[in-house]
């Protein structure tokens, strides 16, 4: 893939002070046949900068959908987003697909790896497409998987596969992770390490880390806690003293 | 349901729809044309009683007809006169309907110009139609007065000189003119097709003329006598057994040859066409019945793999294994009906119009569009029974799937290392998207490889299609071209001394003149017989040039016989056998009043000839084989620039000249018949092109919904919609590249044997294929890509990200 510039209505360096993300009044509403379903009511928050931000929320409550949103995949039916003072709601195909390019690296609960892909050749994929890409193989040794970095997909475990994606998302060098219940499908301590593995992105290279959870423990760890419930936000939670991941236990 | 189905799937639905529509199309016409030609050429020969036998004798007298017809297992026997003889082609009025089969016009035809043309004569009883060979009167009436000089003429020649009832024909028999009045129009199943040979395009310069025996037996000097017998046996009699005794019997009065019923040329050609008719009639249609059974085959495979849980669902709810499987063949018969039966109507169309070109070139009375039920029928079933054993064999696997094991996820797919990748040097020159797209198009082997025989199947369509305008391109451009030199051929009345062709370049107009000789001889080795030409010529002649096997110009040699290598192939002779040849002399238009030579001689060579199987001998050799002083026949010219009407109409106003055919001309002439080649290479690149645009539009769009997913990823880590269409076209690129070296050699082979199922003792094609038609192939197939990609592009632009990875799996 050639490289593309980032288009110039993101320009580059935009103020250290302003926060990452300014979310306002921002709603969606599906349309089913007759009934309308109220996915999102106007979430408003701001992340700032090197935030571990914790989406805390039962089933259904629009966690994803807010999330989606934020990362460029979903517009929202009203009200505004904005990442370092741009705003993406107005962006057209071509500038979200830019903006997703650039500075959003996802991460989600069914790894979604190509399968015909070696490991490194799926961390390379992202790469490819990046202006200013990590080291693939620096990336790959710091997920702990430097020696399976020639296996498929099928010949890995689930956290293997999880952690490729990580690396995957990483690698591309983005502004925020945004991870839709990493977790969510892997047991107990593989959960752990993953979070431990987020937890390690965010505090050594100061990346902004959003994670979504529907598991209260996971919570703790955030540094901003927002909970979401029937499409609402009821708290927004500044946590002085997050936990470290291996004292969260679910 | 399955409405929904359709409307979700719709424009795979129709590509596999219109594949069969043109599939069953080309089925429905040109079985319709098959069974039309065959039934009205059988019932044409049976209501007019055509010939079963007959026999060429120098003097054949009432009383032999009367003994053979006495002899077993013979119904009837008749005696008649055939010779042929020129006459001078009647003007031709203003309006005259030009038929665009026999609209060949040769030079200076202007109104008042005297043309000679050639007739076969040939005398019919004086009051009644003959029990053999009997005729349709179209126009006019039979023989209807005591005139002795009535005449029928046949019916094309008619059309094409817009003769009516009284017109005069001036014929020139022995030397002597002598008119005939015209007293009807008719047709006969000897001549459905009347030509003078094969390989004589021009059926305006030959007709048949019938006139009445007594005037025929005194013109042509036969007292109450015939020069052929004709016989018709009675059903299930021992005809062979019959043929020898009348061969016997003719034996005293100068029997030549005889000759059955498959050797006659108009039933050779027609039998030959409806063959022909046949072969293309199963061909072509199964090219696109497999393929539309393959992508079917394909569709629903994937199909039941999307949809595995919900058939587990299905069959946990109780659902029969049976009521699932029919459910998805109901499908594949739908699309096959929605295919076939507007393929039906738009095949009755289509065979009417082939219908409407044989009506043009043959004379079949009755031919006419009609509705077959029995093509109908098969037209179903074979549309039907294709996509059944297609679908059914595709999604049986059904009965396998456990209702629990569907509903628990399927394992993710195992990658592997393909080959490339363990060749370092060249897999690193790969930049990371080729290295992708690569193990794409080796990531599922079958996928892929029935890409690869869709696409080379295409080639191989589009190179059927056009190989046969090559061959005779070819053909025709070698023979008017590369061996023949001459502006116009000359041909005298009756054999010349050599040294009058001298007196020819003293015309004014004309360059320089060499003599020759055409014979009618026939080739005899073993039981092998075939008539055709002998051409002797000068050994320092300038006009023809011929070349041996391996292409190399050669020189006439002095001793021995030079034979064309598509006459030394079907009879496998080789240089330096002995092979008889028989012909006669003296006159030559009529066999009677010459004599028959018949000998051993050597093939000195063998000579390239791409249309025709002519021989060749030089001075010399022909001298020894004739045992005669030299003479010549006629005369190879060339004239002055730009003289050449000029003087093939000076040419022919002198009594002694017969003929003069213009090289050109006959060129020309045949080059307009493929006219009608083009519209059938049209037609064909047409459906060929449907047929690859369906079977790639098809596979990108599968392989587009079997990664629905990865795209969706991929367009979530920020690929481009042109990124990803990029990634896809230039997969089917590649894909239709390797397909190239497939197809075209699968083409080659199959135009070999295409070639060879056309091919009969009249007429065999030296199969060649321009690189041009290769390279069109190419073009076409990666066109229809270029095409299909552009069609499917814009399933990507809808691709929902969060819809599709929002569910797993
Ligand atoms: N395409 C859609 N059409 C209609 N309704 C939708 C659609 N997508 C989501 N919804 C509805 O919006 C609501 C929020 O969905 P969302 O996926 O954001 O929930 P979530 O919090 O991520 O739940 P989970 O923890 O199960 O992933 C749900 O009630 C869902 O039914
Ligand atoms: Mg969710």
């Amino acid at each position: 893939m050639e490289k593309s510039k980032p288009p110039d209505v993101l320009p580059a360096g935009v103020s250290e002070k302003g926060p990452l993300f300014d979310v306002r009044d921002v709603s969606k509403r599906y349309r089913m046949g007759e009934v309308f379903v109220d996915a999102l009511k106007t979430a408003t928050f701001q992340i700032k900068h090197g935030d571990f931000v914790v989406v805390l929320g039962p089933s259904g409550s629009g966690k994803s959908t807010l999330l989606n949103i934020m990362g460029g995949m979903d517009t929202p039916s009203g009200g505004k987003v904005f990442f370092n003072g741009n705003d993406i709601t107005g962006y057209n195909e071509n500038q979200l697909t830019m903006f997703r390019r650039h500075k959003i690296g996802f991460v989600f609960q069914f790894y979604n790896l190509m399968p015909n892909l070696t490991a490194r050749e799926n961390v390379e994929l992202a790469a490819e497409i990046s202006p200013s890409p990590l080291d693939i193989d620096m990336v790959l040794e710091k997920v702990g998987l430097k020696d399976r970095s020639s296996n498929f997909p099928a010949q890995m475990s689930g956290g293997e596969q999880q952690r490729v994606a990580i690396a995957r998302a990483v690698s591309k060098n983005p502004e925020v992770l945004l991870c839709d219940e990493p977790t969510g499908a892997l047991d107990y301590s593989t959960g752990v390490l993953i979070l431990k593995l987020l937890h390690r992105i965010n505090r050594e290279t100061g990346k902004t880390v959003i994670i979504i959870t529907h598991n209260q423990p996971i919570a703790r760890m955030g540094n901003m806690i927002i909970k979401i419930h029937s499409g609402e936000i009821n708290e927004i939670i500044r946590n002085e003293n997050p936990a470290a991941p291996e004292e969260v236990v679910w | 349901m399955l409405l929904r189905e359709i409307l979700n799937a719709k424009s795979q639905f129709f590509a596999v729809a219109a594949v069969m529509f043109f599939g069953i199309t080309l089925f429905y016409s040109s079985y319709m044309a098959y069974f039309s030609l065959k039934e009205s050429v059988a019932a044409y020969y049976e209501r007019y009683n055509f010939l079963d036998y007959y026999a060429e004798a120098r003097n054949v007298t009432p009383e032999i007809i009367k003994k053979i017809k006495e002899i077993e297992g013979v119904s009837e026997a008749i005696g008649r006169i055939s010779a042929e003889i020129n006459a001078f082609a009647p003007p031709k009025k203003e309006g005259a309907v030009k038929n665009a089969f026999i609209s060949a016009d040769i030079g200076g035809t202007g109104k008042n110009s005297i043309r000679k043309i050639t007739l076969r004569l040939i005398s019919l009883p004086d009051r009644n139609l003959p029990e053999i060979n009997s005729l349709l009167v179209q126009q006019g009436s039979y023989f209807d007065s005591d005139n002795k000089y009535l005449c029928l003429v046949n019916n094309k020649f008619a059309e094409f000189y817009d003769l009516k009832k009284g017109d005069t024909i001036k014929t020139i028999i022995n030397l002597r003119q002598c008119d005939f009045k015209l007293s009807g129009v008719v047709s006969g199943p000897e001549f459905i097709i009347a030509l003078k040979s094969i390989t004589s395009p021009l059926s305006d310069d030959f007709g048949i003329i019938y006139v009445k025996e007594s005037a025929a037996q005194q013109i042509l000097g036969y007292e109450s006598s015939y020069n052929q017998v004709h016989v018709r046996f009675k059903k299930g009699a021992d005809a062979k057994s019959a043929i020898d005794k009348i061969e016997k019997m003719l034996k005293p009065y100068g029997f030549s040859n005889g000759f059955d019923r498959d050797k006659q040329f108009s039933y050779k050609v027609i039998s030959e066409e409806i063959k022909n008719l046949q072969n293309t009639a199963l061909m072509f249609p199964s090219v696109f019945l497999f393929v539309a059974a393959t992508i079917i085959y394909i569709m629903q495979k994937r199909l039941v793999n999307n949809q595995r849980t919900q058939i587990g669902v299905m069959k946990a709810f109780g659902y029969s294994n049976a009521a699932v499987l029919w459910h998805y063949v109901k499908y594949a018969l739908l699309m096959a009906a929605t295919g076939c039966v507007p393929a039906l109507f738009a095949g009755y169309q289509l065979g009417s119009l082939l219908l409407n070109v044989y009506n043009q070139v043959f004379a079949i009375p009755e031919l006419d569009p009609k509705i077959y039920w029995k093509v109908v029928g098969m037209s179903l079933f074979i549309s039907f029974a294709f996509s059944f054993l297609a679908s059914f064999n595709s999604v049986k696997r059904i009965s396998r799937i456990q209702p629990a094991q569907a509903m628990r996820t399927e394992p993710p797919e195992a990658g592997r290392t393909i080959f490339i990748e363990k060749i370092k040097p060249v897999w690193n020159c790969f930049s990371f998207s080729y290295k992708m797209i690569f193990k794409n198009i080796f990531r599922n082997a079958q996928r892929t490889s029935l890409n690869v025989f869709g696409i080379s199947a295409t080639i191989m369509f589009f190179m059927i299609s056009m190989f046969f305008a090559d061959s005779i391109d070819f053909a025709f451009n070698s023979q008017f071209f590369e061996f023949q030199k001459q502006d116009y051929s000359v041909i005298f009345s009756r054999p010349s001394a050599a040294a009058d062709v001298m007196a020819l370049e003293s015309v004014g107009g004309v360059a320089s003149a060499e003599p020759v000789v055409q014979l009618g001889v026939e080739i005899i080795k073993g039981w092998q017989k075939r008539e055709t030409v002998l051409i002797g010529l000068a050994k320092s002649n300038k006009f023809t040039r011929l070349i041996d096997d391996d292409l190399k110009p050669m020189e006439l040699p002095d001793e021995g016989i030079v034979i064309a290598h598509m006459l030394a192939r079907s009879f496998s002779i080789k240089k330096g056998d002995m092979i008889t040849v028989k012909t006669y002399i003296g006159n030559f238009k009529l066999k009677d009043a010459s004599r028959e030579i018949i000998k051993r001689v050597r093939v000195a060579a063998i000579a390239k000839q791409y249309a025709g199987i002519n021989c060749f001998m030089s001075e010399k050799a022909l001298k020894d084989f004739l045992g005669e002083g030299s003479f010549a026949t006629g005369a190879y010219i060339k004239t002055q620039k730009g003289r050449g009407t000029e003087v093939k109409k000076k040419l022919l106003e002198y009594s002694g000249i017969d003929e003069v055919q213009g090289r050109l001309d006959i060129y020309n002439a045949f080059m307009d018949q493929l006219k009608f080649m083009k519209v059938f290479v049209t037609i064909m690149i047409i459906f060929g092109g449907v047929m690859g645009f369906a079977i790639i539009f098809n596979s990108t769009l599968i392989s587009i919904m079997e990664r629905m997913r990865e795209l969706a990823s991929l367009k979530v880590l920020g690929y481009t919609q042109y990124e990803l269409k990029r990634l896809l076209f230039v997969e089917n690129i590649l894909i239709c590249a390797f397909s190239c070296a497939p197809g075209a050699a699968v083409g080659y082979l199959m135009c070999e044997f295409v070639g060879y199922l056309f091919s009969n003792d009249m007429f065999a094609l030296e199969i060649v294929i321009y690189k041009k038609t290769y390279l069109i192939a190419f073009f076409l197939v990666f066109l229809c890509t270029v095409i299909a990609g552009l069609a499917t592009g814009r399933s990507l632009n809808n691709l929902d990200m969060v819809e599709v990875l929002k569910s797993r799996e």
